[in-house]
């Protein structure tokens, strides 16, 4: 395989593969379908919730889930409902979730392989590229 | 000097594709590994039956971390997968993992499985509200349906308790972000059909 055919197919391939990359590079938001019925469902999980520890009972005077239940907005996170996760429910940014507790994040599920395999197979073209743009000519023809 | 940056390049590119698709690989060990024990623990009635009293009785044996919990099966996107115990690099290289501490799947509370975007969750963003999930996991067979999708910063409160059965499914968003992905795609389900354990 010539280096003037090599290059057409890596222009080609890069014309077909690269806009559907590229696009998921810019991260987008995905609206709930039902913002509001999802939040009074919330809501009321919470009440449930409350209404089952009696210490917490208290505090379902606490006008502020119900105005963000208006207001579409998610819930703060419960932890009253368990006194061992009071601390834990505000889990710092770098610790990494390992177990469950009320309002934590989700488990860090990122991966770097398939920027690794990426890299991997650009240096690994580029190489082959300068390996065959530097014969000399006299030895490609 | 072109030739050996050329060179340079062949053999670091080499060196990371090897690592990469070792990993994967051993991923795929490891699952095959999951599959066959989790189809020996089925196949134990005693053992299943066992499990079930315990359940039943009181509470449940913390598992140790890789140990395959349930099966999961997304008809829609064609997965077919055994849930390991945990969410470490180890566990979701391997399948799907099982946060601890969260409820078994079918059991009141929420139950959180989480994979990686490229693995077994790559198509997770073709799943749409009324797609069925199924989930196997001591001898209890449950159906889901999903009733919400949302898409939050990886930094957000994410996991919440719940009082009834729920299902969620977590993975990194974008779905073919290249690097560290900024959001978790966040599923839930709520139970369609429930089967009793077999005692």
């Amino acid at each position: 395989m010539s280096l003037k055919s090599l290059r057409r197919i890596l222009v080609a391939a890069a014309f077909v593969g690269i806009p559907g990359i590229a696009s998921a590079q810019f991260t987008t938001f995905i609206p709930p379908k039902n913002k509001a019925a999802d939040s009074v469902k919330a809501a009321v999980a919470v009440q449930q919730q409350m209404q089952s520890d009696s210490i917490s009972h208290a505090q379902i005077a606490n006008m502020r889930t119900w105005v963000d239940s208006a207001a579409g907005v998610t819930p703060a996170p419960v932890t009253a409902a368990d006194s061992l996760s009071n601390g834990a429910a505000t889990t710092s940014a770098a610790a990494e979730t390992t177990t469950f507790r009320n309002g934590t994040r989700a488990p860090a599920t990122a991966s770097d392989l398939p920027l690794f395999a990426l890299i991997g197979t650009g240096a690994l073209l580029l190489g082959t590229i300068l390996l065959r743009g530097g014969t000399p000519a006299r030895d490609r023809a | 000097m072109r030739r050996q940056l050329g060179l340079a390049l062949c053999v670091s590119g080499g060196l990371i594709l090897s690592a990469t698709g070792g990993r994967y690989a051993f991923g795929a060990y490891r699952a095959d590994q999951a599959r066959t024990a989790w189809d020996e623990s089925q196949a134990h009635s005693a053992v299943a039956s066992a499990r079930s009293a315990a359940l039943n009785r009181g509470p449940r044996e913390m598992l140790v971390a890789g140990a395959p919990m349930a099966h999961i099966i997304i008809p829609r996107i064609g997965l077919d997968a055994i849930v390991l115990e945990g969410v470490s690099d180890d566990e979701l290289n391997a399948g799907p993992g099982h946060l601890p501490g969260s409820a078994y799947p079918g059991e009141p509370g929420n139950a959180v499985i989480s994979a990686h975007r490229d693995r077994h969750f790559n198509h997770l963003d073709a799943l749409a509200i009324g797609d069925t999930v199924v989930t196997e996991s001591d001898s209890r067979v449950t159906t889901w349906r999903i009733v919400a999708r949302r898409v939050i910063d990886k930094n957000d409160p994410a996991l919440f308790r719940t009082p009834d059965a729920t299902l969620t499914l977590t993975t990194c968003w974008p779905i073919r972000y290249f690097g560290p992905a900024p959001e978790r795609l966040i599923l839930t389900a709520k139970p369609l059909h429930r089967s009793q354990p077999q005692s």
